[in-house]
């Protein structure tokens, strides 16, 4: 077949040959030969998942209250086929991206003077928003007024008070202060506190978009007794343009090291199969 | 390869963040200018593994799911409708807004504008009218044998007749405010209007609770700061430069897979 690729024709030989060779030892189970192949096509699936993960980030350099992901590798381990351990036994190692992890540092903050702009300087805290779908939660602190006074984000999501509904600005009042516990005060007096929450494992968040998270049914939000909130300033993303692109280069240089690792195994398979098919 | 797409999205939310940044520049001089801010919001995320599902391999719940974000959009350009700094010109016809509030222009379709722009002028019939020429309301006219005018930080305006010692009130200025003032919709020509996301204009007199003060002689410059803006153009411009630079890796990996023999 003149369309095929050596590699895969080396590959499909190989495999027929193993089998005969197999038929002829009384083996049920061929030995995977072309397993090099497939170990190496799972590190190459996964470090396109891991580009992807640091190209997100990149385009979120610049969103307010963005966590940064990187992708965690691990290994799923299979027992090599027909070959009993401990001899030459060793488990073959494939490479997966398991998960996602999300690094807590917190953003650097920028001041912008806007009143309803709020930042948590701890890493921990989270604000809480009521959207159609349920109470999401955001580090994103940018909020503005909606057309009923009511302290919206920018999707128009309401942001919610320590009473579990949303905060409210009567229509005529200007001065807004925000202070250090989360109590919104207009100039005529307090209008309710920001509830300010934190989770014993900001993992299990998920990621919605539009800069919220969802927290799965069985994480219950913990409310931050004095959560140090600043007015006037938002929390940046928490991505370091250095480290996304120094990861880029290696990614792509590791991508480019795996494909030439499974070019010399094909050129291997074809050798192998010219070399048994001489002995003939 | 998803991080050609993701990548392409982040350098279309920087080239908008850049458009803003030039339009701040290009009125900076520009009376009553708010500056504007480009906002972003990360796009829809794709579950590769969910969170909370089992690993197969162990039995055991995943602690964190593997999430691929999918990229950036542009979620909102809002003004930043800070204090611009006041300018004198001795014009007496030019008043600057200290505080809140906007001055409510009538426009030739009988719409109400709203503006913080306060040069304006006398029309030829002796009204107060913007630059454009365009009704301040609610219509003031100065009597043609008026001397002197002054307006005071409440919004009257005397004019000193001749033979007259006491000034004469010949009108008094309004001012809007609004629920939300960054739902108004700008028009150009340093106009705005309201729309359902700002709420219904509330008139009062200057210097009423929650109203600004107006002060003769003055003009609000624009808010826009060089030194931000250029700074900002710079964080822009690289990070459009690192986007493009995750599209080359992606199509190096991807012409190494091409290449593979």
């Amino acid at each position: 077949m003149p369309s095929e690729r050596p590699w895969e024709a080396g590959t499909r030989l190989a495999k027929s040959l193993s089998h005969v060779i197999c038929a002829a030892f009384g083996e049920l189970e061929p030995p995977a030969m072309d397993s090099p192949g497939y170990i190496v096509l799972s590190r190459l699936i996964a470090q396109t998942r891991a580009t992807a993960v640091t190209a997100n980030n990149v385009a979120n350099a610049d969103t307010p209250g963005f966590r940064a992901a990187r992708p965690v590798f691990g290994a799923v381990l299979e027992r090599q086929m027909g070959v009993e351990a401990p001899q030459g036994g060793r488990d073959l190692a494939f490479s997966q991206d398991r998960a996602t992890f999300r690094d807590a540092a917190p953003g650097s903050l920028a001041v912008t003077g806007n009143p309803l702009d709020l930042a948590l300087p701890t890493p921990e805290g989270y604000f809480a928003v009521e959207t159609p779908r349920g109470e999401r939660f955001t580090r994103a602190g940018r909020f503005s007024l909606d057309a009923e006074g009511k302290v919206v984000d920018p999707e128009g999501n309401a942001l919610l008070g320590t009473d579990g509904r949303p905060l409210r600005i009567a229509p005529g009042e200007s001065r807004i202060e925000v202070q250090g516990d989360g109590t919104l005060r207009t100039e005529s007096g307090p209008a309710g506190k920001v509830r300010v929450v934190r989770f014993a494992d900001i993992q299990s968040l998920q990621a919605e978009g539009d800069r919220l998270f969802a927290a799965p049914p069985d994480l219950r939000p913990e409310p931050v007794a004095s959560p140090g909130v600043v007015q006037g300033a938002v929390e940046g993303s928490n991505v370091r343009p250095v480290i996304e692109l120094t990861r880029l280069t290696e990614d792509m240089r590791q991508f480019q090291f795996v494909a030439q690792m499974a070019e010399r195994e094909g050129e291997r398979l074809g050798t192998a199969v010219e070399r048994i098919l001489k002995r003939r | 390869m998803r991080s050609l797409h993701i990548a392409g999205t982040g350098m279309m939310a920087q080239q908008t963040n850049v458009e803003v940044i030039s339009n701040n520049i290009a009125n900076m001089s520009t009376t009553g200018y708010k500056r504007r801010r480009a906002e972003f919001q990360d796009l829809i995320y794709q579950n590769l593994r969910r969170v909370g599902s089992q690993s197969a391999d162990t039995g055991s719940v995943l602690p964190s799911g593997a999430q691929v974000g999918l990229g950036v959009k542009t979620g909102a350009v809002y003004r930043i409708s800070e204090q611009g700094s006041l300018s004198q010109t001795e014009n007496r016809f030019d008043i600057a807004i200290r505080g809140n509030g906007y001055f409510q222009i009538t426009l030739p379709s009988g719409e109400t504008a709203y503006t913080r722009d306060g040069t304006f002028a006398l029309s030829p019939e002796g009204q107060m009218v913007t630059a454009d020429g365009y009704v301040v309301q609610p219509g003031i006219t100065i009597p043609a044998a008026a001397r002197d005018v002054t307006i005071n930080a409440t919004g009257e305006v005397l004019a000193k007749l001749d033979g007259q010692v006491e000034p004469q009130n010949v009108g008094q200025l309004q001012l809007a405010i609004f629920a939300n003032e960054t739902g108004l919709e700008a028009i150009g020509d340093n106009l705005l209007l309201a729309s359902p996301g700002s709420g219904a204009a509330q008139q009062a007199a200057p210097g009423s609770p929650g109203y600004g003060q107006v002060l003769q002689g003055f003009v609000e410059t624009s808010n826009v700061n060089v030194v931000t803006e250029i700074t900002n153009l710079i964080t822009a411009q690289r990070a459009y430069e690192m986007n493009s630079r995750v599209i080359s890796a992606s199509d190096e990996m991807l012409s190494t897979l091409s290449r593979l023999r």
